[in-house]
């Protein structure tokens, strides 16, 4: 069986947000939910002109990490949130109490109210959308650039999210939790 | 066999039972108090069915409110008194015996009163009850609240029903005496092990619940002692309850000295801000401290050993204090946003996120008081509890 994750070439962002458009199109996320299934972070400038540090400018594009040991799976009370095929953290809308204790307990703020459903809602790595069609790809990734993601499945050794993660350094975010994101930036 | 007569069978039902009570000034207070709470709360309810959760000031950031504070106070002051109530039966401690009874119903009705608040706190109910027994998830502590709290609800009444009928209740006692015990201890786990909060991970707020619920039981102890027991047959109960609440209210105290000495030494981020937060409030100072704990512990050290009046003022001010505690419980993990903690991400983040409840979530919360006593008024109108 498939587990899917994504590698980020977050150096290569160029914060165009084409991401967070796609994402809105593909999944139906409302207008005005910025920041809210996937986003873009980012760090300015820091000192005073001329004294400038570049070092510091950065874009670091994330979403929800589909976590291997997800906190957010682990303190749903009705077994909403649940794994699907593929190691990916779904959310089952018609089980969903509203409790908001996954919103609490992801570390990374990946998950939010959707205002329609008044459920709690999150990417789904566009399981439910483009890859039910059939399709390879995210839509973050299709749409993106400056080729910043890569998403595959990290246990075929031939993906290209595999070759990747083999050649080049890579980080999660926040590994000391035990979460085992799936999300990994490659430096 | 009349339905009454039936069920005179299995509960203490009062020979004549009337709704209308004494007009005296205590019972006038009480009836005009109750009406107002339940109209604010009637108010919260409409707020609700007519805006849904947008009537609540709660955000992404701030996903749990006033309701959630509401909910646990109830709860713990539910737990707690039963816990006591259930000791005293299964450790046979005479003492305490006057006022079992009605502290056993006391306790169910603050359950009923919790789960007023949360009716509204979350927002499918109804599908909350189905997936939970169909679908439920055994690593989540709500879903072990659904579990306890059953439990305790029924072991609580099999308790009342056979100590009423004068019959052996040790075996239900101890029941009630468990399940109690871990609701609280449940309740206070859901924040307990939310591991992404470094101020709130660990043990600490299982064991504070646990204590202030059972503080809170006996706070309920000594209110219901002042107004109901007429003659001296609780003075002896009244020490009890002065000497747990001296050995509890230090516990607690030296509890929150540890935990807030540990985060100012450490400086840890994640922690050092809550600690920050809260020390500048006065809500913790002024209340969850100084009401909370200290008022009741220097009455209890100090106060004429056998006298209930003092106490029960002490312990009136002593519920204000953990309802101000439950609100700095929810408060704290929630105040330092997780996009701060998160790795370069977000310009500026916002270094506390900023909450104050709604009209419709104060209307809910205060006014499931009124819920609580309007169940009181019945309990005691319709069941032999002296």
């Amino acid at each position: 069986m498939a587990r899917y994750g994504m590698a980020l070439d977050y150096k290569n962002c160029i914060n165009c947000k084409a991401c967070e458009v796609a994402c809105k199109e593909e999944n139906g996320v409302l207008l005005g939910a910025d920041k809210h299934r996937i986003w873009v972070g980012q760090n300015e400038l820091s000192g005073e002109w001329p004294m400038l540090n570049m070092s510091d400018a950065s874009f670091l594009p994330s979403q929800c990490q589909h976590c291997e040991e997800a906190p957010c799976q682990e303190v749903c009370p009705t077994n909403a949130t649940y794994f699907a095929d593929g190691g990916i953290v779904m959310v089952d809308s018609d089980k969903c109490i509203l409790c908001s204790y996954c919103m609490n307990a992801c570390p990374y703020d990946a998950r939010y109210v959707d205002d329609r459903t008044m459920t709690v809602d999150k990417c789904t790595f566009c399981s439910d959308t483009r890859l039910a069609r059939g399709e390879t790809t995210t839509a973050c990734q299709a749409t993106c650039p400056t080729k910043v993601r890569i998403f595959g499945d990290l246990d075929d050794p031939n993906s290209e999210i595999s070759k990747v993660l083999r050649e080049r350094e890579h980080f999660s975010l926040k590994s000391h939790l035990g979460t085992k994101p799936k999300l990994f930036y490659l430096i | 066999m009349a339905l009454k007569d039936y069920i005179k069978t299995y509960l203490p039902l009062r020979d004549k039972i009337s709704l209308k009570p004494e007009l005296n000034g205590v019972n006038l207070l009480f009836i005009v108090a109750s009406l107002i709470l339940i109209g604010v709360y009637l108010y919260g309810v409409v707020g609700f069915l007519l805006h849904g959760h947008h009537a609540y000031n709660v955000s992404r950031e701030h996903p749990w409110g006033f309701l959630v504070s509401a909910y646990e106070f109830f709860v713990a002051l539910s737990m707690g008194t039963i816990a006591i109530a259930a000791s005293a039966v299964f450790f046979d401690i005479k003492a305490l015996k006057p006022i079992v009874k009605r502290a056993l119903i006391f306790g169910l009705l603050a359950l009923m009163a919790g789960f007023a608040v949360f009716l509204f706190e979350i927002g499918h109910p109804i599908t909350m009850i189905i997936y939970t027994a169909l679908s439920g998830h055994p690593t989540s502590a709500l879903f072990w609240l659904g579990v306890f709290y059953p439990l305790t609800m029924l072991f609580t009444f099999l308790t009342f029903i056979f100590y009423s009928a004068g019959k052996n209740a040790k075996i239900f006692a101890m029941l009630t005496l468990i399940f109690a015990n871990s609701s609280i201890l449940t309740a206070g786990s859901i924040f307990g092990l939310l591991n992404n909060n470094p101020f709130a991970s660990g043990v600490f707020y299982p064991i504070e619940f646990l204590l202030s619920g059972i503080l809170g039981g006996i706070f309920l102890f000594a209110i219901i002692a002042k107004f109901f027991i007429k003659d001296d047959s609780f003075k002896e109960g009244v020490l009890y309850l002065k000497e747990a609440t001296i050995v509890i209210a230090s516990l607690l105290l030296i509890m929150y000295l540890i935990k807030f000495l540990t985060a100012i030494y450490g400086n840890m981020p994640g922690k050092i801000e809550v600690v920050e937060t809260i020390f500048y409030s006065p809500r913790f100072w002024l209340f969850e401290l100084t009401f909370g704990i200290i008022i009741p512990l220097v009455v209890a050290i100090w106060g004429r050993k056998d006298q209930i009046g003092m106490f029960c003022m002490a312990s009136v001010l002593g519920l204000i204090g953990l309802m101000a505690a439950r609100i700095n419980v929810v408060e704290a993990v929630q105040v330092v946003p997780k996009q701060l903690m998160k790795i370069r991400e977000y310009q500026l983040p916002p270094s506390i996120t900023h909450y104050s409840p709604s009209l419709v979530e104060w209307s809910i919360g205060i006014g499931a008081i009124g819920i609580f006593m309007a169940l009181l008024f019945l309990a005691e109108r319709t069941l032999k509890l002296d």
